[in-house]
């Protein structure tokens, strides 16, 4: 076999392709749809995840949070001291850098002569080296209002829209519970400034929130490690930290971000693959079909074979053209499933407003899975035209 | 150039086996003009179809060149059929998707000649035949006598050395039979041996030597040389070869002048008479 007989055949097959439009398209439409539902299913699977893993890294891969729940029923919360934290902190400096408490509730705001529930955050000012506050004007909590229990407030921008008519706030007062507070930040906006947005909430300093909220429990602890890798040995550190000290292993959970990218990537994967699987039996129902089309061709051109074998052609040349059609018609499948799956993948995903990714690894593997599926399913009704008698194949009509 | 020997083709239909060819011996020798005559069903292609290798005998032995038949592979068998010989069918036999030009160029490119010296053997085989203008026409734009010259075209592009011809004037109306028969003429007074299979008398007449079959049996061998119909402008008359002593086994019948006349005669009353049979 060799190039000038193997273009030929090439040559032959687009022919042949050709001159028989309607069931080359019928014949490819098998892998069509084969190769576009690999495309959409694999595609959106990897959207998802890169969706969900975008808004987890947004919340800090090194972020870790420690939340103390109540015991039992009934059962009074236990938590541990932020001294405790402190000291933790401070003897494991290779596996966190910063900690901050958190407290929330829900307080009555009032502005002027306006009153409405607002969510309430109480933070260290060490929380902006945990995570990027994201402050649009003015300032976030400082070390100072840590330790003087400032009444100073960081306000979302539903607030701002709201009572100040979108006029900056900054060094205006609200009334939070009955207490003055000094507006000293506003926030971005971070949902839609919405009532029941994120933006309609108010941040104090945790020591001024203690003593206002009478609260002196903590139940959430915000940890930054020191490096993303440090995140695993610092879970572990903190979970036997924290266990000794409440002399218990329940009542309290240690996550982090990268934990729970971890299991998600896990889950994702496995569904992507459950998809990328499903959509391959597609494909291998589109190959079962080229077979059956080419064994319908070949009986229909058993003649043609004939005269081939009549005039000189041997058995691998009239393998080839065979084979070299079925190839020809998945390949062109597999590229119109490609162009297919992409185009409806992301107007499927447009409109629904998620986010479709196509992986370059997956358009290779679909095409190439396609090819291989022309070729596999296409040996054996070339095989069966190659092994014809070229006397028989001539006396068939 | 060719030799079957005792050569039998058994068809098996349920429980009758149908003897198409039954201890056929026949010797063609290079440059012969060679028709086969005989009833329909005599078993002319079913012989056609072994002299062409695109059978395989159930009995007896064959040899190409002197080389044997049952030896050789099917894809030497394919580049001998593709080499040596060229066939020309009652039905034409071309590819009607392809045109004329791509139909000729068929064995050229099963013999692995590169494109641009393919089409012009290809264009040089069409002009030989007439149909210079015709060549990007697809069959089924020709007449019936076109198609014929085109397959004519298909058996010389490859320069074969035998022309195996199955009643290339069958299903052909006398002026485009004469001008086929032609054609055959000069391949054969250029120096390519020509087998011609025919149920007319006229036809065989033309040969330089006529086989008769019946029943799958070979009835007679007649040297012709000196009696050729000059129905056509006969080229290559001088091209004589015939070795007494090789054909006295095959033509043992061999006949008189007048006697073979009246032969021949007889046949074709038989011929027309077995085909009203069938
Ligand atoms: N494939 C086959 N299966 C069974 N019998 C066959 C087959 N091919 C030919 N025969 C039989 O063999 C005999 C010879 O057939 P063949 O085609 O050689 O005849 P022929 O001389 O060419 O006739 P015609 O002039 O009609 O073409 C016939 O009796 C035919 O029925
Ligand atoms: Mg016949």
């Amino acid at each position: 076999m060799n190039f000038s007989k193997l273009s030929q055949s090439f040559k032959m097959s687009i022919k042949s392709i050709m001159g028989n439009k309607g069931r080359s398209a019928l014949t490819m439409l098998g892998i069509i749809i084969g190769v576009a539902s690999v495309i959409i299913l694999t595609g959106i699977g990897e959207g998802a995840t890169s969706t969900i893993n975008d808004s987890l890294a947004e919340m800090g891969t090194k972020l870790i949070t420690v939340s103390m729940s109540r015991g039992g029923w009934g059962g009074s919360t236990r938590t541990v001291s932020i001294d405790s934290m402190q000291e933790f902190l401070d003897e494991n400096p290779d596996l966190v850098e910063a900690m901050s408490p958190s407290m929330s509730g829900n307080v009555l705001l009032k502005v002027g002569n306006e009153n409405t529930y607002t969510s309430l955050t109480a933070y260290d000012s060490t929380y902006a080296d945990i995570k990027d506050p994201k402050i649009q004007s003015g300032r976030f909590i400082s070390e100072f209002d840590i330790t003087h229990r400032s009444y100073v407030c960081i306000v979302g921008t539903y607030i701002v829209q709201e009572y100040f008519g979108g006029m900056d706030p900054v060094g205006e007062t609200i009334k939070l519970n009955g207490r003055q507070f000094k507006v000293v930040g506003v926030y971005e906006e971070k949902g839609n400034s919405t009532e029941t947005s994120q933006d309609n909430a108010v941040t104090i300093p945790y020591t001024t929130a203690m003593r206002f909220l009478k609260n002196k429990n903590i139940t959430t602890y915000y940890f930054s490690a020191a490096t993303e890798e440090s995140v695993e040995a610092a879970v572990n550190s903190l979970e036997s930290y924290i266990t000794n000290k409440l002399g218990t292993d329940t009542g309290f959970t240690v996550s982090s971000v990268a934990e729970i990218m971890d299991t998600l990537d896990e889950i994702t994967g496995t569904m992507t693959t459950m998809l990328a699987g499903i959509a391959a039996i597609s494909l291998v129902v589109g190959g079962i079909g080229i077979m059956n089309i080419m064994t319908v061709s070949v009986s229909e051109r058993t003649r043609e074979i004939g005269i081939r074998k009549a005039i000189g052609a041997r058995t691998t040349d009239i393998l080839t053209q065979f084979l070299v059609e079925s190839t020809i018609i998945s390949a062109m499948g597999g590229v119109v499933g490609i162009v297919f799956g992409v185009g409806v993948g992301q107007l499927v995903c447009t409109l629904i407003s998620m986010q479709f990714v196509t992986k370059p690894s997956m358009v290779m593997l679909s095409f190439f899975f396609s090819l291989f599926i022309g070729i596999f399913f296409g040996i054996a009704p070339a095989k069966k035209a190659a092994k014809l008698h070229p006397i028989d194949a001539l006396r068939s009509e | 150039m060719i030799r079957l020997e005792n050569i039998t083709k058994i068809y098996q239909m349920g429980d009758t086996e149908v003897r198409a060819l039954d201890g056929v011996s026949i010797h063609i020798k290079p440059h012969e003009f060679v028709s086969i005559i005989g009833p329909s069903g005599s078993g002319k292609s079913t012989l056609m179809n072994m002299i062409g290798c695109l059978d395989v005998p159930t009995g007896g032995r064959y040899w190409i060149d002197g080389v044997e038949g049952s030896k050789m592979t099917d894809n030497q068998l394919a580049d001998l059929r593709n080499r040596k010989i060229g066939f020309i069918f009652q039905q034409y036999n071309l590819l009607n998707k392809l045109s004329a030009l791509e139909n000729v160029e068929l064995p050229l490119i099963y013999r692995g000649i590169p494109a641009a010296e393919r089409e012009a053997m290809a264009k040089r085989a069409l002009e030989r035949v007439g149909l210079i203008d015709k060549i990007h026409h697809k069959p089924t734009e020709l007449s019936g006598g076109q198609q014929q010259r085109v397959s004519v075209a298909r058996a010389l592009s490859a320069n074969p050395s035998l022309i195996l011809a199955d009643e290339p004037t069958g299903a052909l109306d006398s002026k485009s039979g004469v001008e086929i028969m032609q054609m055959l003429h000069d391949l054969h007074a250029d120096g390519n041996t020509v087998v011609i299979i025919t149920h007319d008398l006229n036809i065989a007449k033309q040969a330089e030597r006529i086989i008769t079959i019946r029943d799958g049996k070979i009835t007679s061998d007649i040297d012709n040389k000196n009696d050729r119909a000059d129905a056509t402008n006969v080229k290559g008359s001088d091209i004589g070869d015939n070795e007494n002593g090789k054909t006295a086994d095959l033509d043992a019948d061999l006949k008189e002048n007048e006697e073979k006349e009246k032969y021949i005669h007889d046949l074709l009353e038989n011929t027309s008479s077995g085909g009203d049979a069938e």
